[in-house]
């Protein structure tokens, strides 16, 4: 080989060593940008954070002091966060992270004013076209109330259904996760930079159905994975007051989330404890199927105040509820996208309802007095309900077995309300009676009394009378 | 332009085989006309034709002629950036089979040559690439040896020999 040919294959070994060794040394700069890049276009806002660096060779990336949003606007960050990732997997296009451990994550969730969530990218354009395969709002639907009235959970239906209506729109130009498409056409760059750029359409249409196939499969996987310190810091700007519970502890796990790289069909699981700083306690555990059986959902709530859940759904229920401690716990509920079994039972302490204008009659009982009967009862006792699910996710169905039986329930308060009534109504007669006897007494006494002093008149006229006789005989 | 007199100084001075020549403009009709970046993005190879980096490398492994190569393929580049280009172009719209090309773009995406230009190219290149071997080869196999013996005693052989920049370029080469 004559030297000029070794000199450039030796160049060639130079500048791919060069290439190799400025990935190496390079890497916590480039794994930066894309952190700063990749975060931004997720999140549709501005990323920080204090330090991040990448090991090739340990396969590990760190991040600490994660900030997402503005200063007045922040949206989640975290403290620390460290990933160990499948290198041979991240080079064929794959993420796989076997392991990962965040440390104090921290969601924020702001409604505003107007009723709209810090996270949400904004109504589309008037000009963006609907989705011709949308579902459409079922008929028995209940309509939302103005979006400044609304609680978290009729927020969040807002959302969905604008997201179902313009998926187009918000995958093209940023969901409720931010993202979208690039600005740029890949199209047009490829026309600016390839000169005579161009394919059969077949080829163009294969290409596309292969990502969309690979799309499909997904191309994330999480083998484990641990959240630690988690907490939601939430404020509903319209009333002053935080959105939900403030949580004192949350810790989340997480297992097999996202595609198996190996094909493997153990269930993902995702569990968390929490404990409320009001003293309640949460509990979950979900698994999802990979071998078509359905998925299965643990939950377990324990003296979780009302108060503080009406934020959440307050507007949603059909009474207005104050005070009291509810309790959730599920009993082997699982469910798929054309199965839903298992049971929840909800049991409610010390809560107080009261019925609203538009609050439905229940049981052929009058709102008001149902609620003035509920609330009689929910005085003397918990009352816990049981609900028995089926059909299906999208249309379930469910039958209230009632742990506290509702007509007893209400028997009890009917009876308590007709002793209370009759109590009343005997020390009303009472009253009225000891009035008349009191009366009666007080006439007598004055009868007696003017007798007494008629007698006495009397006594004196004829002792006078016995007087003047005697001394007329002297 | 000195390299190429230096070429033919070698050819002609016995330091470059016919066969040596001839592979340096087969190659160099390849390298020239072969797009070297990647055509349909996120195919190629860091961004660049896989078939051109193994041309290359098949190229650098066999005995061709480096200067003859590199001059034909900027001459070559010459004449496609002025036609040959938009006729691969056009070649590859009219004789790429959909059945080949989605073939193609499953099994190789990486050589391009799923694309109406990269196989317009491939294919142009190829056959110009043999037409200039097929034509070179023999009569330089057959003249060589003559214009050897006549050229050998001229006295430009001799003065390009003694050229400093040639000595240089020799001793380099080798």
């Amino acid at each position: 080989m004559s030297l000029i040919r070794k000199g450039l294959v030796a160049v060639l070994l130079v500048v791919v060593l060069l290439a190799v060794l400025g990935v190496l040394f390079g890497a916590d700069a480039l794994f930066a940008r894309a952190l700063r890049s990749g975060g931004e276009a997720a999140l549709g806002a501005p990323v920080d954070f204090e330090d991040a660096g990448l090991s090739l060779f340990a396969g590990s990336a760190d991040v600490r002091g994660f900030r997402g949003g503005t200063e007045t606007h922040p949206l989640l960050g975290f403290a620390n966060a460290r990933f160990d990732v499948g290198v041979g997997a991240a080079l064929a296009g794959r993420t796989e992270i076997e392991t990962a451990r965040i440390d104090g994550l921290r969601i924020h969730l702001v409604v505003d004013e107007e009723g709209r969530l810090s996270w949400d990218p904004g109504p589309p354009p008037p000009q963006a076209e609907k989705e011709p395969d949308a579902p459409a709002p079922a008929p028995d639907a209940e309509p939302l109330p103005p979006p400044a009235e609304r609680d978290l959970m009729q927020i969040a239906r807002e959302y969905w259904e604008r997201y179902e209506t313009y998926q187009g729109y918000y995958d093209e130009y940023g969901g409720f996760l931010g993202g979208g498409d690039d600005d740029e056409d890949p199209e047009e760059a490829v026309r600016e930079r390839v000169r005579w750029p161009g394919k059969p359409d077949a080829v163009a249409a294969a290409q596309r159905e292969a990502a969309a196939e690979a799309e499909a499969r997904g191309r994330l996987w999480i083998g484990e994975a641990a959240i630690e310190d988690f907490a939601w810091i939430t404020r509903d700007a319209r009333s002053g007051e935080p959105l939900l519970p403030a949580l004192a502890s949350c810790s989340l796990r997480m297992l097999r989330i996202g595609t198996p790289p190996d094909g493997g069909t153990e269930p993902a699981e995702l569990s968390g404890d929490a404990t409320l700083e009001t003293g309640g306690a949460l509990s979950f555990a979900w698994q999802g199927s990979r071998d078509g059986t359905p998925n299965g959902l643990r939950l377990s709530a324990t003296s979780l105040p009302i108060r503080e859940l009406l934020p959440l759904a307050g507007k949603s229920f059909p009474f207005d509820v104050s005070e009291g401690l509810l309790a959730v716990a599920t009993e082997d509920l699982r469910f798929a996208s054309d199965h839903l079994s298992g049971s929840v039972r909800l049991e409610l302490s010390g809560a107080q309802l009261a019925a609203r204008a538009d609050s439905p009659d229940v049981l052929g009982v009058d709102a008001g007095e149902f609620c003035q009967l509920l609330n009689v009862a929910l005085g003397n006792q918990p009352v816990a309900f049981v609900l028995r699910l089926g059909g299906t996710p999208a249309a379930p169905e469910f039958e209230i077995e009632n742990q506290t039986d509702i007509g007893d329930m209400l028997g009890g308060a009917i009876q308590a309300e007709a002793e209370r009534r009759a109590r009343e109504f005997v020390d009303e007669q009472k009253a009225e009676l000891e009035q008349k006897v009191d009366e009666q007494k007080a006439e007598l006494e004055q009868k007696a009394e003017e007798k007494k002093e008629e007698l006495k008149q009397e006594a004196t006229k004829r002792i006078g009378n016995l007087i003047g006789g005697g001394l007329k005989k002297d | 332009m000195l390299t190429l007199l230096r070429t033919l100084a070698k050819a002609i001075t016995g330091k470059v085989d016919a066969l040596e020549f001839a592979l340096g403009i087969f190659f160099g009709v390849l390298l020239g006309l072969l797009p070297v970046g990647e055509v349909d993005p996120g195919t190629g190879l860091l961004g660049l034709n896989t078939l051109w980096l193994a041309v290359l490398f098949v190229f650098l492994v066999l005995k061709a002629s480096i200067p003859m190569a590199v001059l034909t393929a900027a001459l070559v580049k010459l004449l496609a950036i002025l036609f040959l280009d938009a006729a691969a172009f056009h070649f590859g719209q009219a004789a790429l089979p959909d059945g080949l090309a989605v073939s193609l773009a499953g099994a190789v995406p990486g050589l391009q040559l799923h694309t109406f230009w990269g196989f317009g190219t491939a294919v142009l290149g190829l056959l110009l690439a043999v037409a200039f071997f097929v034509a070179v080869y023999p009569l330089m196999k057959k003249r060589l040896p003559l214009w050897r013996e006549r050229f050998g005693k001229t006295r430009l052989a001799k003065a390009l020999g003694n050229f400093f920049v040639f000595k240089l370029i020799g001793r380099l080469i080798g």
